[in-house]
């Protein structure tokens, strides 16, 4: 789905998705990576507990699944590339 | 130090030395030099009590942007209150440096400070771009007294940036962490600093988050990534660590 898609289903702004998709990175990446401690993982993200519990799920299932886009997003070079026109206000991408 | 006497007459050019010069000239007072100056000294008080809004000799207005608007750099300035301030342009204690032949730059560095500082203690904030207007100097030579002033003295200058948490400035953020590692009180530190209780507890939870990423050894290109912060700032927090907590090896 591209963002625009995801911007009309969810009827969330290009910046709100530019930050959930922030933190999703965030957090896969001290998970994945670093193997930190989910309390760490929070404290370091600067989100709640829970918060980062349910992004992990969502993690898992596509890591199940298997997706380029995960690939993508745990590559810190490529997600900036991925976020940069929602940043910008381009949505049509 | 060789002092230079071309800097001295600078003193005698002021409001005063011209109302000396005029009861000397104009009705003949001539022989009675003490008592001019103090009939002198008298007169300067009643305009100072009679009209404390003017602008004196030496001084000038410029507005600033008021310390209580609101924070961060998403607003831009139009909409945000503003106050008049009055600045020292010249005063004896500038001239007396320069009779002195104290380093030009030290008076430079000393009285940029001294500009954020009187601003603030009007209730506005002057930006760097403020000063650099005011002073016909670069934006990036302001900055760099700033910081080098920060660093030698480990206090923080009121400009806006630090204030209302605007850019990518670091050096506040080190003293404040720095001062709370020394065991200092969170809101005594705020006191100290100018800065709310808001601005110093969010600094110290950043630092204790770069502390649990170094624990982890991950690389500071990866501690961005997690955290979003700038290496510099990174660096700094890293940089503490090291001095008050004994970094990783502890």
């Amino acid at each position: 789905m591209n963002f625009y898609d995801i911007q009309q289903k969810t009827y969330h702004s290009p910046e709100a998705i530019a930050r959930y998709l922030t933190y999703f990175n965030r957090i896969v990446i001290c998970y994945a990576k670093q193997k930190m401690k989910i309390a760490d993982i929070a404290s370091v993200v600067n989100i709640s507990l829970e918060l980062v519990i349910k992004y992990l799920k969502i993690y898992e299932v596509y890591l199940e699944k298997g997706s380029d886009r995960l690939d993508m997003i745990l590559n810190p070079a490529e997600f900036e590339n991925l976020i940069l026109p929602l940043k910008k206000n381009k949505v049509s991408i | 130090m060789k002092k230079k006497k071309s800097y001295a007459s600078l003193k005698h050019k002021s409001f005063r030395q011209s109302v000396i010069q005029m009861l000397e000239n104009d009705f003949k007072l001539i022989g009675s030099g003490k008592v001019i100056e103090i009939l002198v000294d008298n007169v300067i008080s009643l305009i100072e009590k009679f009209m404390p809004d003017r602008i004196p000799p030496g001084y000038t207005m410029v507005s600033a942007i008021s310390k209580d608007a609101p924070k961060g750099h998403h607003r831009g300035v139009k909409g945000l209150p503003q106050v008049p301030v009055k600045l020292t342009i010249v005063n004896e204690t500038l001239i007396n440096r320069y009779i002195n032949n104290e380093k030009t730059k030290l008076i430079k560095r000393d009285y940029v400070i001294g500009l954020f500082r009187e601003a603030y203690e009007q209730g506005g904030v002057l930006s760097s771009a403020d000063a650099a207007l005011i002073l016909k100097m670069s934006q990036a030579t302001i900055s760099k007294y700033v910081r080098e002033y920060m660093e030698k003295n480990d206090e923080i200058v009121p400009t806006r940036g630090f204030i209302h948490d605007i850019g990518p400035s670091i050096s506040h953020k080190g003293i404040i962490v720095g001062r709370f590692l020394r065991g200092e009180l969170p809101n005594n530190v705020a006191k100290a600093t100018n800065h709310s209780q808001q601005a110093v507890d969010r600094y110290i939870k950043d630092y204790e988050r770069v502390k649990i990423c170094t624990k982890q050894k991950m690389e500071v290109a990866m501690i961005k990534s997690a955290t979003g912060m700038s290496k510099k700032l990174i660096n700094k927090y890293q940089e503490l660590f090291n001095v008050y907590e004994g970094g990783i090896n502890v």
